[in-house]
């Protein structure tokens, strides 16, 4: 590109200008006016609407081509004769008057005719409006070439419609079809593809029965289409205009045709595709933009158009819609060899089969090792449960044992008040007997046998207490409480037995958090323990000491010692071992209970004796916190 | 110590000669239990019956109360914190006394009725026992003797 040299002074201002100016559209038509270069011009003369989404393709392919084929700078004007909408006669003169103006004293070195249409005007006119330019002509079919001269340096690619082979493929995927239905439009052009339509159907007659629902107003078309019975097929050809004169595209018809159609439509248009055909033996718009293409760079490139001549059509195959066929339920098997199958959806499970099947396993993997952890969690919490349970059978079984021992000592705790209310009750008898019988005397009878029945049930009570079962608690606990609860239990074995039981509590201890029953149960034990090492001892120095005191971090100790013989060392080791006594008729389990309880309770349990005076049985547990208090937290300030 | 009980005997007694046809100088008993509702009971239910009564906790204030000797018949338990009723029984033995003793114990064990009998007890009653019962085993141990 050659740019004028700009004058001093107004150099940048200028400069920038015609840049602007070279990038715009109209800047290569300016170099033409001026002669400037080498570029050569193509006119593009459609016979009807450019837009039409099969000429946008094929444009779209030609000019590619045409690129690829003639390196030099090359011009392509746009010229339409909308004769599709309007009929040639009226327009004619006046488009002629308008092409002339506008290339007059301008080189047009190819034209290329779209249509049958744009290929007359170009012959017709050529001389006078593109003298020396050569034809290039496409979208033409064959019949129409037959019935025409083409003149001199006229050269082209024909278009096939392939009516008869997409009927012969729409009754191979529909064998089963007894009518066709063929619908088209008004225009001329229509006419031209329904008399195409015709000549190939004709050579099906016999074996269908044919309906042309053609040049009907849009509506009817429809109607007829919605009507048509489950054995027909529809062979859509065009309808640039319906019978009552509506221009119309072609493919947006075809998309209603197809929705209200009751059965599968073919055409024989690309465009068609993917707006409602099923399928069609089709030409593709690519190969014939670019096959035209190719002939308009060979004739730039100073070929003889009378060598290259008038080329075979490109040829049609078969294209089938996928979701069409989906739709009315037709099998990719019935396709002919080769036919291209457009628009399959394919399924994520086709697309990514691999890795959904991966994702599955690890999922699959995952679950399974979820559900073997639940399982495994599940039975770990029975098989607890289940030992929590025989735990508490165990020590229940052992507070029935010890309390078996004390038997006596119960009975003797309840008969003691019954003894009392029988008294008092014979009192009060003997009183009414004697006939002078004092208000005051009769209330104190009764408020005395009311004392001793609440004595007696108070016994039962702790006794309940410590001999039904229960699941195990965790309550905030006073040791020393909990221990002289024992002790009161205690006092009529005490007594029998002669024994003096005294006791030193620290009346400082932090409380327990544990389970009173359970905790009691050791503390008997240790008790009992300790009366049964001082049975042998001479009466009046059987003594037993019951004390609490603080242990140095926090916790509580309990400790129960007597005057009896001692353990010796080696004994001491397994004392706290199931099944190990030193009693005639032990079963050796009081202390191994002990020390399970103890331990359950985060404590620690052991004896001390120097083997000649006297044991001490000694247990610990850990103190609760605090009960809920407001807790102060210093802020940095 | 003598304790001190509400007495009804001034009713029961004085009224009449009492269930046990007690005469106007009332026998004494001397009881001894540790038990505090079980002991006025019976103090209540004794005086009722027109007798003297004189009750302790334990076996050690009977015998610093000398009681043994005003007693024409003892009422002892059996177990009671440190000495028990037996030792006291084999206490008076010794010391001579003749008193009649009528043990009463809740423990129901044949080992507590030998050593009753041993010691030559008037009669042991097992606790729960009717005072009348009572009553009766009193004054049928104060006529034997």
């Amino acid at each position: 590109m050659l740019l004028h040299r700009p004058k001093a002074g107004v150099a940048a201002t200028v400069l920038a200008f015609l840049v602007a100016f070279a990038l715009s559209p109209t800047a290569a038509f300016a170099q033409a006016r001026d002669g400037v270069g080498e570029a050569r011009r193509v006119v593009v003369l459609n016979g009807t609407d450019p837009y039409l989404p099969a000429f946008i393709a094929i444009d779209g392919a030609l000019r590619v081509a045409v690129r690829a084929g003639h390196p030099g700078p090359t011009e392509f004007y746009a010229e339409t004769l909308d004769m599709g909408r309007f009929p040639r006669t009226l327009l004619e003169n006046d488009v002629l008057a308008l092409l002339r103006k506008k290339y007059r004293g301008l080189k047009v070195d190819v034209v290329v005719a779209v249509e049958t249409a744009a290929l007359d005007f170009a012959q017709r006119h050529r001389a006078e409006l593109w003298p020396g330019a050569a034809i290039v002509f496409h979208s033409v079919p064959p019949d129409a070439l037959r019935a025409r001269r083409l003149g001199p340096r006229t050269i082209g690619v024909p278009v096939r419609l392939e009516f008869g082979p997409t009927l012969e493929l729409a009754l191979k995927l529909k064998p089963a079809a007894r009518r066709l239905a063929v619908v088209v439009g008004a225009s001329e052009i229509d006419r031209r593809f329904e008399s195409l339509a015709r000549a190939a159907i004709e050579r099906h007659a016999g074996r269908l029965e044919v309906e042309y629902v053609a040049g009907l107003p849009l509506a009817d078309s429809l109607a007829a289409v919605r009507a048509l019975p489950a054995d027909a097929i529809v062979v859509y050809a065009a309808m640039f205009r319906d019978g009552a004169g509506v221009p119309l595209v072609p493919r947006d018809v075809l998309t209603r045709i197809a929705a209200a159609s009751p059965v599968p439509v073919f055409g024989v248009f690309e465009t068609y595709l993917g707006h409602g055909i099923a399928a069609g033996s089709i030409a593709s718009y690519e190969a014939q933009g670019r096959r035209a293409g190719e002939l308009v760079a060979r004739l730039l490139n100073g070929e003889d158009p009378a060598a290259i001549g008038v080329q075979a059509p490109v040829a049609p195959g078969c294209i089938a819609d996928w979701r069409q066929l989906r739709r009315w339920g037709i099998g990719e098997a019935l396709l002919p060899e080769n036919c291209a199958l457009r628009f399959r959806e394919v399924g994520a499970w086709e697309q990514y089969r691999w890795q959904i099947l991966a994702v599955l396993a690890v999922i699959l993997a995952q679950a399974a090792l979820i559900a073997a952890l639940l399982v495994q969690h599940a039975r770990r919490r029975r098989a607890e449960l289940a030992l929590q349970r025989h735990r508490g059978e165990l020590f229940h079984a052992a507070r029935l044992a010890t309390m078996g021992e004390l038997t006596a000592s119960i009975a003797h705790e309840v008969n003691q008040p019954l003894g009392a209310i029988l008294a008092n009750v014979d009192a009060a008898d003997m009183l009414l007997e004697s006939g002078n019988v004092p208000r005051e005397a009769l209330r104190e009878i009764l408020a005395d046998v009311r004392r001793d029945d609440l004595r007696a049930s108070e016994v039962i009570r702790r006794l309940r207490a410590l001999l039904a079962k229960h699941e195990t608690a965790h309550e905030r606990l006073d040791i020393n409480a909990t221990t002289a609860e024992v002790l009161r239990l205690l006092a009529a074995e005490v007594r029998r037995r002669g024994v003096d039981v005294t006791t030193e509590f620290d009346p400082q201890l932090p409380a327990v958090l544990g389970d009173r029953v359970q905790l009691q149960q050791v503390v008997l034990n240790l008790i009992v323990n300790a009366m049964d090492a001082v049975a042998d001892v001479t009466a009046g120095r059987r003594r037993v000491l019951v004390s609490t005191r603080l242990t140095p971090d926090g916790g509580v100790a309990v400790a129960v010692s007597d005057r009896g013989p001692g353990i010796a060392a080696e004994r001491i080791e397994k004392l706290f071992e199931s099944f190990f006594t030193t009693k005639p008729r032990g079963m050796g389990l009081g202390l191994s209970i002990a020390r399970t309880i103890v331990e359950a309770h985060g404590g620690r349990i052991w004896a001390e004796s120097d083997g000649r005076s006297g044991a001490t049985l000694r247990f610990t547990l850990p103190g609760a916190e605090p009960a809920a208090e407001p807790v102060l937290v210093e802020r940095p300030t | 110590m003598i304790e001190r009980v509400i007495s009804l005997s001034a009713q029961a007694a004085g009224g009449d000669s009492g269930p046990a046809g007690v005469a106007a100088t009332p026998h004494t008993i001397v009881l001894v239990e540790d038990d505090d509702g079980l002991r006025s009971a019976l103090v209540r239910i004794l005086e009722l019956a027109g007798y003297r009564v004189e009750s302790f906790a334990t076996a050690e204030d009977a015998l610093a109360a000398n009681a043994a000797a005003r007693a024409e018949c003892i009422v002892c338990d059996v177990y009671l914190p440190r000495e028990s009723g037996f030792a006291l029984r084999r206490r008076l033995v010794q010391a001579g006394s003749q008193v009649p003793v009528i043990f009463i114990t809740a423990h129901d064990l044949p080992a507590v009725r030998v050593e009753a009998e041993s010691l030559g007890a008037a009669d042991c009653l097992i606790k729960p026992f009717a005072g009348r019962m009572l009553v009766a085993v009193v004054r049928a141990a104060l006529t034997s003797a």
